[in-house]
């Protein structure tokens, strides 16, 4: 059952950025390459956004296990989620840089 | 002198060790599966399963998953929290203590305080009258109701409800609340915990607040989060409710101690 809407820090921003952005599933260590968060502090971010039903997550299909490595989970925003998103990264100050080209908010962008 | 070096050596070469764990393949698998091992059960195995996929995808440098699994090692207890939601109730070994030490030092305290609260009786017997102890119905763990005790503080004067300077006195250092002392020895209540509330007022703020009701998975308290707060602050019925359940999901034993210490120096603050 989702619980009420998660408190939305900046770390949680740098994760919704990325996942609004990429427009596709992540799995875990693309999402940490790409907010520049450490693993520690990113599951926790994403259980947090999990239970409130802002992120879903699933095992890749068994088809692709072919690759003989054990199957991914992979994370996505879902309809709520992505609306969430959107709200909470439109009320941050808008920043007029020519390097964030694909990026919704270069301040966001990944450290790595 | 001796025994320091020892303790220093001991914390010293087990810091080395995690370390020295986190660098081989294996010890990165080890320190995954102890990192899940403390996830509620059902997650378990899906931590397992993911981070161990993920693992693999970290660039096999000198350096790089090495602190990629100690990083996840050292979160672990806050994801565990997280995934816990907020109808976990706290169990264990930790919890067992709490309810053991908080017998072991209300009783402690009655006995000190014993001159205390017979002085305080006298006291308010002089002020309002003999009858100095009451009983009030209030909503504890698990909704159940609970008699709990208190110095009666108010006295009639011509069937008007009066505070005396005892009674004044006792309210401001909440010496009228020491009697619930005994109630933490009967095991109604808990040193820390949610306050309780009166049935009447329970039943209007759980109608009111959804978390309300959560508050009381565990024994109510003398004192709490939410009291150790509103020293700070001004804190509405709904804050206090986010704060009684933020201590419950995040108890330890040390949150315990430092509650209570903020407590006690409130009280005795002129």
């Amino acid at each position: 059952m989702p619980e009420s809407s998660p408190r939305v820090t900046l770390q949680v921003l740098r994760v919704l950025n990325a996942m609004l952005v990429s427009r596709e599933e992540q799995y875990g260590f693309q999402l940490s390459k790409l907010t520049g968060l450490k693993s520690g502090t990113l599951y926790p971010i994403l259980a947090r956004l999990e239970s409130a039903g802002w992120v879903t997550s699933g095992w890749e299909d068994q088809a692709m296990e072919n690759a003989g490595r054990p199957r991914r989970r992979y994370y996505r925003l879902t309809g709520i989620g992505s609306e969430a998103a959107r709200l909470h990264l439109s009320e941050m100050p808008r920043q007029t840089s020519k390097a964030g080209r694909g990026v919704a908010h270069p301040a966001l962008g990944g450290a790595w | 002198m001796s025994v320091v070096i020892w303790i220093l050596l001991a914390a010293g070469s087990a810091v080395v060790g995690a370390e020295v764990v986190a660098w081989s393949g294996r010890g990165q698998l080890l320190l995954l599966s102890w990192s899940a091992r403390k996830l509620p059960a059902e997650q378990r195995d899906r931590y397992r399963e993911e981070w161990r996929a993920e693992l693999e995808q970290v660039p096999d440098g000198p350096v790089t998953r090495a602190v990629w699994v100690l990083s996840i090692a050292s979160r672990s207890g806050k994801l565990a929290k997280t995934l816990r939601g907020p109808r976990w109730r706290p169990s264990g070994l930790g919890w067992m203590l709490k309810r053991s030490s908080d017998l072991a030092f209300a009783a402690l305290a009655l006995l000190l305080l014993a001159p205390v609260l017979v002085a305080c009786a006298v006291a308010l017997t002089i002020e309002c009258g003999p009858g100095v102890l009451f009983r009030q119905v209030r909503v504890g763990k698990d909704g159940r109701s609970f008699a709990i005790y208190k110095f009666r503080s108010i006295k009639m004067t011509c069937g008007f409800p009066e505070v005396g300077p005892v009674g004044r006195f006792m309210r401001r250092t909440s010496l009228d609340e020491l009697p619930q002392l005994w109630n933490v020895v009967r095991g109604d209540m808990a040193l820390v915990g949610p306050r309780p509330d009166r049935p009447h007022l329970a039943a209007q703020f759980s109608d009111r607040l959804s978390d309300y009701r959560e508050r009381h998975r565990v024994r109510a308290g003398l004192t709490g989060l939410a009291q150790v707060e509103a020293l700070h602050h001004e804190t509405s019925i709904k804050e206090r409710v986010q704060y009684d359940n933020e201590y419950i999901r995040s108890w330890t034993l040390w949150l315990d101690i430092k509650i209570l210490a903020h407590t006690v120096w409130s009280a005795l603050r002129p």
